[in-house]
């Protein structure tokens, strides 16, 4: 399972990210969540919902074992920051000391409930990392 | 989230001064609109020069702005408004009102004017001044993006002025994005007479809310309730524009600076329907579930490569059918280009209409423009927004506004469509007269977003228009009866909701059955944790907010003979269209003041007594 991002739908209202800080923290900050809008506010205007495609080769985590990387699937915390740079898709981020990770809240992702134009949805596949 | 501060930023020595916003003055005015409006009475009055170091620029975040909530991406920026002398307050959208809440603030009160051009950074709990010198002259799309790279952030938002505003240009507005903008009563040039050509903020900061679980249930359902009705449909995918339909057929458009109120057939062309082509998709403010903003794009022809976000109802008002101007694209054009310059469309709009007359009607001529001035030419049109925003030739003269008159003279003051000095927007209400109304008594002057009724187009039954009034309303358009107490209701409601900093098309402002008082206690319920908050208690905020702004311009010397309409509106009748023939009158007009002051607790000249100022406790 995966959550699938058409770019060409998003409104870039930030609900989602603002839904998963909430969900996941308590509190509202962009920066906890595992879901990020880029904006290209002055280029050719298209917002991109950057957020873990769940790649069935974890490249982010390369040097991980097996076992180790498929625990992590599940997780909103991660530890090594080594796992933003490798990750090809610009997908994890860092907040504070740790890394920010999709967990899809546990199989019922909550941005995707949220977003009010479908820009972002429940695929049920993973995906080969580029 | 009320640990957010107020930053007091003075740009003549470079002193912050950080405050608490205390407990007690959050319940009398929430945030946003509210807030601003209790500082602005407080700092400034009718020694303030308005381009003077001494005007504060007040920018205030609602109490709710970043939070699931009613389209929460709103925020406020007043000031004493150059452009009419009294009131500048402009409520706006985008990401900058949020961006600021996570950066630690909800209001930054700027006085004082730097040597040199200045922009603010505001970062998790600080306000820094920095150099700006390598930004002036730059359009504001240009420096937004160079202050994106400067601070390495993509995510970094800022609120910025145009060439107009670094030219004092009267009506030159406040921008984010390519499209939010605190457009209205000459912000612009405040913040350029401070050497203030940015304010730019970065936010990684908590916002913690009372009942985070409840919130997010309750944000769900709301959500699921606003998307199911038609009007938030129909904004979502024709955003604004989808009105000027309604308005050319009703006859509720100013054509030709308000000398016809519709363009029949020929206006077709500039129906929402054919913006459809241009549009590459719909954008949202921050928060938002309405996502009401085309973003467009010009592929070919002449103004081939435009690309922005917008146009509203309002630029096609004011490039359209004010300017008897049928070429769609020109619009657009122009709306993007106010918007990179730094000018308010809106008044731009009004002030090339104006202009446009005179020459019409032989005032001004070729010798004073330089060229001709002709309705339905766009060209002459594109020149003169430049030449404003430079203030090159006659657009120098056009630049001073209102102001324009006095350096015109000649009888042209007849033919300018202001209210308290504020420029008519791009339509005509003489049909609807609680529209007119509530124009001709808003505190900013010509101002439809201070209480924009529209519940009695909609053929509603008596009993239920009363009990949303909470008095008898007339359900007809066209009747005068009970129009008092609708404008005064919905003065309260926005007062409130722009210091929430929700959206006003998610209350009652294109259906009676949105969210309004309850809703809203809900929210602050569980958002604050202000349990015992009621209906009566937010009625009353509004009121104090309102009676504050009130005493704010009756201090700067208006009064009931303000209150009150262009001429046009008395002496002349709507000439096409389904309200042929509407005009207001005098007499009953007079009687809806009588009752709307009443119904503020205002005696008869539209002065707060004491009685009220008590009971609402303002100082
Ligand atoms: S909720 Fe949907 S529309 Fe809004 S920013 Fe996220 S992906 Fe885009």
């Amino acid at each position: 399972m995966r959550i699938k991002v058409e770019a060409d739908k998003c409104t870039g209202c930030h609900i989602c990210e603002m839904v998963c800080s909430l969900h996941h923290e308590d509190v509202i900050n962009l920066e906890r969540a595992a879901i990020r809008v880029s904006k290209d506010d002055f280029g050719d205007l298209i917002y991109t919902p950057m957020v873990c495609r769940q790649c069935k080769k974890m490249v982010c985590l390369d040097g991980h074992s097996e076992g180790d990387q498929q625990e992590h699937r599940g997780k909103y915390r991660w530890e090594d920051a080594s796992a933003i740079e490798k990750c090809p898709f610009n997908a994890v981020f860092s907040f504070q000391d740790s890394v920010v990770h999709c967990d899809l809240c546990g199989g019922e992702p909550r941005c995707v409930q949220y977003c009010s134009v479908q820009a972002i949805t429940v695929d049920t596949g993973t995906e080969d990392a580029a | 989230m009320l640990d957010r501060k107020i930053a007091y930023i003075d740009l003549t020595d470079g002193k912050i001064d950080y405050q608490e916003i205390p407990g007690d003055l959050r319940r009398k005015y929430l945030g946003g609109r509210g807030i601003n409006m209790y500082l602005l009475n407080k700092l400034a009055g009718p020694d303030t020069e308005p381009l003077g170091a001494e005007n504060p620029l007040i920018f205030g975040t609602g109490i709710l702005t970043a939070t699931p909530g009613y389209g929460t991406g709103r925020m406020n920026i007043s000031a004493r408004s150059p452009l009419s002398g009294y009131l500048a307050d402009s409520n706006m959208g985008g990401d900058i009102g949020a961006e600021l809440r996570f950066a630690g603030f909800d209001h930054l009160v700027v006085t004082g004017k730097s040597s040199s051009p200045v922009y603010l950074f505001v970062n998790d709990g600080r306000v820094e001044i920095r150099d700006a010198s390598h930004l002036w002259g730059k359009d504001t799309f240009e420096t937004q993006t160079a202050l994106q790279q400067e601070l390495g952030d993509e995510r970094a938002k800022s609120a910025v002025i145009g060439v107009a505003g670094e030219n004092l240009v009267k009506f030159a507005h406040i921008l984010s994005d390519q499209k939010s903008s605190a457009g209205r009563g000459g912000l612009g040039a405040v913040m350029g007479s401070k050497n203030l050509k940015a304010v730019a903020a970065r936010g990684k900061l908590d916002i913690r809310v009372a009942r985070p679980a409840e919130l997010l249930d309750h944000f769900k359902a709301a959500c699921d309730g606003l998307q199911k009705k038609k009007w938030i449909q129909a904004l979502g995918t024709q955003g604004t524009p989808l009105l000027f339909k309604f308005g050319n057929r009703t006859g509720l458009l100013s054509v030709r600076n308000h000398q016809d109120n519709g363009m029949g057939e020929e206006g077709r062309v500039l129906e929402a329907e054919n913006l459809e082509r241009y549009s590459e998709g719909m954008a949202a403010c921050f928060g938002c579930i309405v996502h009401c903003r085309h973003r467009h794009h010009i592929k070919e022809g002449k103004y081939a490569g435009t690309r922005g976000v917008g146009p509203e109802y309002g630029g096609i008002g004011a490039f359209g059918a004010n300017m008897g101007n049928t070429d769609l694209e020109s619009i657009i054009y122009a709306c993007d280009l106010c918007n990179r310059l730094g000018l308010d469309l809106s008044s731009t709009g009004t002030y090339i209409g104006w202009a446009t007359e005179l020459y019409q009607r032989g005032i001004i001529t070729e010798k004073d423009v330089g060229f001709p001035l002709e309705w339905g030419e766009p060209d002459s049109m594109i020149t003169l927004i430049d030449d404003i925003a430079q203030r090159r030739g006659f657009g120098d003269t056009l630049a001073e506004g209102t102001f324009a008159r006095d350096k015109i003279g000649k009888g042209s003051e007849k033919y300018m469509m202001t209210i308290k000095n504020i420029p008519c927007g791009g339509t005509d209400e003489r049909a609807v007269k609680s529209f007119a109304f509530g124009l001709a008594v808003a505190t900013r002057g010509s101002d439809h977003l201070r209480s924009r009724p529209g519940v009695d187009l909609f053929d509603l039954p008596q009993d239920f228009i009363n009990e949303l009034y909470g008095g008898y309303v007339s359900t007809d358009y066209t009747s005068y009866d009970g129009k008092a107490r609708m404008i005064w209701w919905h003065e309260l409601l926005y007062a409130v909701v722009d210091s929430l900093g929700t959206c006003k098309f998610q209350t009652v402002f294109n259906s009676p059955n949105s969210p309004k008082w309850q809703e809203f206690c809900d929210l602050l319920r569980l958002s604050l944790g202000w349990d015992d908050i009621t209906p009566q208690e937010l009625m009353d905020i509004g009121e104090r907010i309102y009676t504050t702004e009130r005493l704010f311009i009756n201090k700067l010397g208006l009064g009931r003979d303000d209150d009150t309409l262009p001429r046009r509106y008395f002496d002349e009748k709507v000439s096409s269209g389904l309200a042929k023939d509407a005009y207001i009158d005098e007499d009953r007009f007079q009687q809806m003041l009588d009752e709307y002051y009443e119904l503020h607790g205002w005696d008869a000249q539209g002065a707060p007594t004491e009685a009220t100022r008590q009971r609402l406790d303002i100082a």
